[in-house]
């Protein structure tokens, strides 16, 4: 790995690798311990915090500049000689993001069953990838996905299709992924979120900058270690707590029972009704707001700046005043605006006028009823036909994302391939199995403890995270009986991972572990899809279709070029905020699934499909599903203007847009194609070596 | 995927069945439990078996399809002469 190692054969090469990484884990070890003993003789929180994000980040650089490199080999491809074991490590890091990391748990405490759609589409396109792509892209042996969709299906075309699809939908995903580094450092270390997008981005960039899919592959390995223990530490502790038991994913059935009878109980509380008849109130005088906006801002305006008179008059304390000060600042400025916030807290409050403060029961699949009434089974319909939708949409996106896609470019052999996938699937699992199961577990500690605890009484970390970040969490006692009820409780779904220590009584110092976990997970995917997006622009658009005799070294330092403007791009879009980290996360799955999977799976299994076929069949999908999400997703219609009425075909969400663009890629793809000539000598050819046995493109012997 | 045709080499033949073996099983184990999942409402272990299936039970299907894939495809390999 690193240039000052002996250089024998592949054996001693993995064993090498272990040696270092055994040594890197005893030393984060050391080094969590060292600061958990800092922390006893009273070092601050937010010390802690800021110790833990910056030296994560230092020694990720470190390991990218102990790799730096200008070979094209290693700067794309890593050489090719990453072990089954470690690429499935990289992959892994590679594949699980902010949202994998700090969203999924809350996900599911929020959604239930449903929520659960995630953790099946996250893990089932594995099976896609292994069974699909994975052998036969290792076997081409090139450097990146357009690449060979621009080989098997000849000519310019093709490969400008792919190149404009990856650089879409990897941007779109990388935003996120920055946009989450900032989320985190600011809550955890107390710094604006600008400034911790771009302290993020320096990690990310000295690692790819410098030593490209060499460094990244060493430093996503590395991420991999310190996400899996940060996310493990606080499950299982909390576990061992709760119920002794040191295998939460094996055991928490037991509580997810005695979870579901307490929200029978909590259904029909009389306390709970009271609080829901309140919110219902709510969201009934917003409703009557609503109808007639104008009017009712003009009252409340003049409402507010009488009773601000009232108190000046009555010579009322400074802290009343004051408040009524800030009540009248507080109230929307225009029409619009008015409009936007009173419909959402009509929504919001609406949702909590339902039972379980608006979550369905958690073991219960898809809303509704399908033996109820009609409106019952169209909402039960409704409900699974969306579920079922976005399940495929994140499979078939996970096999269709160029950034996982390039990893299966980087083992020694075919056969250490699909090795790989097999590894990344078990060390995917080992997150996604606990998810689930934290979520159970902190809904648990929620409904039984906490429900019914007097406010004044209420545990730290309620009045700690209320602080940091209201949208996370807030506790209001609209009943005003002295104690809290669930409908009370509002939570955003990170918190569920974000608290679990102090949940769990844990020391300050696995807070600042999480934090950097999640951290991890995001640089490691940013990573990733930051050098995808380069190499795609740089080998692809630059060195294949506009100077073929450009020298490695030159379009080595053309990638890096563009890595630095494209993540500055990505830094400048993020830091505006653009809307929530899941619908990113999930449009860029429904954009590669429709543009990509068609054609990659055709590309081996079907030899007749051709370059026109392909072309037009990526074209159809990608145009069809970014129609669908512009057409029907709120912040997207705001972005582009549209002013038509949303148009949903089958009730089905934007976020699964692709399960209309995958089958009409493939339609398209498949009619074009037998419309057209059979494919050249040299892409028949090609299928043919894919199919074949043995290895493809060797890894380089080592210089 | 196209029917099997005469000009396939027999092994891309048997590679082709093995991949659809599996990929139905894939379809199963996600689309056909979570189909019925209201109707697969019972205990087991103590656990909802709905619930466990789209939390655990599938997930742990998966590694076991892509592993088998792993281990037979290096076996068609071996009988090809590649080890």
């Amino acid at each position: 790995m690193f240039r000052f190692f002996p250089v024998p054969g592949p054996r001693s090469f993995t064993q090498q690798l272990n040696r270092v990484y055994a040594g890197y884990t005893v030393g984060l070890l050391c080094f969590i311990a060292a600061l958990a003993m800092l922390e006893q003789m009273g070092l601050g929180k937010r010390w802690i915090g800021l110790i833990f994000l910056l030296s994560t980040v230092v020694l990720y650089a470190g390991i990218g500049m102990l790799c730096r490199t200008t070979d094209a080999d290693e700067y794309f491809v890593a050489g090719r000689r990453v072990p089954a074991a470690y690429n499935g490590m990289a992959t892994a890091a590679d594949w699980m993001s902010a949202a994998s990391f700090i969203s999924l748990a809350g996900t599911v405490y929020l959604q239930g069953y449903a929520g659960l759609a995630f953790i099946l589409g996250w893990t089932g396109g594995y099976c896609l990838v292994a069974l699909l792509l994975a052998p036969y892209l290792r076997k081409f042996g090139g450097y990146t996905i357009p690449d060979f969709l621009g080989e098997r299906y000849g000519g310019h075309l093709a490969r400008s299709v792919a190149v404009v699809a990856t650089v879409m939908c990897s941007f779109l995903y990388v935003v996120a992924q920055i946009y989450g580094v900032g989320l985190i450092t600011a809550r955890l270390t107390g710094v604006t979120f600008e400034i911790g997008i771009f302290l993020g981005l320096g990690g990310v960039l000295v690692c790819s900058f410098l030593g490209g899919m060499r460094a990244v592959t060493w430093t996503q390995v590395a991420q991999y270690i310190v996400l899996i223990m940060a996310y493990l530490v606080p499950v299982v502790w909390l576990s061992v707590k709760q119920t002794g038991d040191l295998v939460p994913q094996a055991m928490y059935g037991a509580q997810l029972q005695q979870l579901s009878e307490r929200e029978r109980q909590l259904e029909n509380d009389p306390k709970e009704l009271e609080v829901r008849a309140l919110f219902k109130a709510r969201a009934d005088e917003q409703r009557a707001r609503l109808a007639d906006v104008p009017t009712a801002l003009a009252r409340e305006h003049d409402l507010a700046r009488e009773r601000v008179d009232a108190l000046r008059t009555a010579q009322a304390s400074q802290p009343e005043r004051q408040a009524a000060e800030r009540a009248l600042a507080a109230l929307p400025v225009d029409e619009a605006a008015a409009r936007v916030a009173w419909t959402q807290a009509q929504a919001s409050d609406e949702a909590r006028s339902r039972p379980l403060g608006g979550m369905p029961p958690h073991a219960r699949p898809f809303a509704g009823d399908p033996r109820g009434s009609e409106a019952e089974r169209a909402a039960f319909d409704d409900s699974r036909n969306n579920f079922l939708a976005l399940v495929f949409c994140l499979m078939v996106g996970t096999a269709a994302l160029p950034h996982v896609l390039i990893r299966c470019y980087t083992t020694p052999s075919v056969r250490q391939t699909r090795q790989s996938v097999t590894w990344s699937l078990v060390f995917i699992l080992l997150l996604y199995l606990s998810a689930p199961a934290l979520a159970v577990m902190v809904k648990h500690e929620v409904f039984t403890s906490l429900v019914g605890t007097p406010f004044d009484r209420l545990p730290a970390w309620i009045a700690h995270w209320t602080k940091v970040d209201p949208t996370l969490l807030s506790v209001v006692d609209i009943n005003l009986d002295g104690l809290l009820q669930l409908g009370e409780i509002r939570i955003g779904a990170d918190i569920v991972m974000l608290a679990t220590p102090e949940i769990g009584g844990l020391p300050y110092v696995v807070s600042g572990m999480v934090a950097a976990g999640g951290l991890a997970a995001a640089l490691s995917t940013a990573d990733g899809l930051l050098l995808t997006i380069a190499n795609a622009l740089s080998h692809d658009l630059y060195h294949r279709m506009v100077d073929p005799q450009a020298s490695a070294r030159r379009r080595v330092m053309l990638s890096k070029m563009l890595l630095l403007l494209v993540a500055l791009a990505a830094a400048a879009v993020a830091a505006q905020r653009p809307t929530d980290i899941v619908f990113l996360v999930s449009a860029a799955f429904s954009i590669a699934a429709s543009a990509f999977f068609p054609a990659l799976v055709l590309a081996v299994f079907w030899r007749r499909a051709n370059g026109w076929g392909a072309v037009c069949g990526m074209t159809a999908g990608l145009a069809l599903a970014l129609y669908y999400m512009v057409r029907n997703e709120a912040w997207l219609r705001g972005v582009f203007g549209v002013t038509a009425e949303p148009w949903l075909w089958f009730g089905i969400q934007p976020i699964s847009a692709g399960v209309f663009g995958v089958p009409l890629g493939f339609a398209v793809m498949a009619v074009v194609s037998l419309l057209t000539g059979p494919p050249d000598a040299r892409a028949m050819a090609l299928v043919d070596r894919l199919r074949a046995p043995g290895e493809g493109v060797p890894a380089p012997a080592r210089t | 995927m196209h029917s099997p045709s005469a000009s396939d080499p027999p092994r891309w033949r048997l590679v082709r069945a093995v991949t659809l073996v599996l990929l139905a099983m894939w379809f199963g184990v996600t689309f056909v439990t979570s189909f019925f999942a209201r109707d697969l409402d019972l205990r087991f272990f103590g656990w909802p078996l709905n619930y466990w299936i789209a939390s655990q039970g599938a997930l742990l299907v998966f590694v076991l399809l892509i592993g088998v894939h792993a281990f037979v495809m290096d076996r068609i390999d071996a009988a090809d002469g590649n080890p």
